[in-house]
């Protein structure tokens, strides 16, 4: 649910990103929302954070600080609470290698005033949907790759 | 690494403040990638945004579309 500002999250949710980044709990923003973030022209429905752990203490506190809880026991886990519908945790990711390396390579950026995060970059998204070859995934292809090569042309 | 906002003397050199310039690019940097020129002049329009702003533009149209599933 969006806040009556027009950002696309809510609230909570941008509140939920501050507090996992002030507890420093290691995560990277993946899926079609990194890639829209970096210009990639398709539609996403939500924020796919993948975690190195979900053991780490830092989840539940920052859901807990903004009003809701860290179900670790659901398959896969969520954020659950008022206005965190928007995120989800990412337990896998087809296609990359593991989180460290991955997380390694990711880009900073800041999404908000103040709130900078690790977004892997797009070239790995779409070797990740590459990887998944679902139908939803090969869809989005022609999009990433239209994406990287205008990215790569536009730096030259 | 891949860059996420375009510097000012990018969009002077390649002519991508107005649609016109942003059209005439697309096509080359489709030709070259065989992608859809399309798609490229979406991404180099995007690149003009904020990544909150590309993220709201994204996410408001997956929400138009599922009411208009409804």
């Amino acid at each position: 649910m969006p806040d009556s500002d027009g950002l696309p999250l809510s609230e909570r949710e941008i509140e939920l990103l501050r507090e996992l980044v002030k507890a420093d709990v290691p995560f990277v923003l993946v899926g079609l929302g990194a890639a829209v973030i970096q210009g990639a022209d398709t539609v996403t429905k939500d924020l796919d954070l993948w975690f190195s752990s979900i053991a780490h203490p830092g989840l539940d506190e920052a859901a807990r600080k903004v009003g809701g809880v860290f179900v670790w026991r659901s398959n896969p886990p969520l954020f659950s609470g008022p206005g965190l519908d928007d995120i989800d945790v990412v337990v896998h990711c087809d296609g990359l290698q593991d989180f460290d390396t991955e997380y390694a390579a990711a880009i900073d950026i800041e999404l908000v005033s103040g709130l900078v995060i690790k977004v892997l970059p797009i070239d790995r998204v779409l070797a990740s949907k590459r990887s998944a070859n679902r139908p939803k995934d090969r869809a989005v292809i022609p999009a990433l790759e239209a994406a990287i090569a205008a990215l790569k042309e536009a730096s030259d | 690494m891949l860059p996420h906002t375009l510097p000012a003397k990018v969009v002077d050199r390649h002519g991508l403040a107005d649609r016109v310039g942003r059209r005439r690019f697309a096509e080359e940097v489709a030709r070259k990638y065989d992608v859809d020129a399309g798609d490229v002049e979406h991404v180099l329009s995007n690149l003009t945004l904020s990544p909150i702003e590309r993220l709201r533009r994204s996410m408001t149209r997956a929400r138009l579309g599922r009411i208009a599933a409804k």
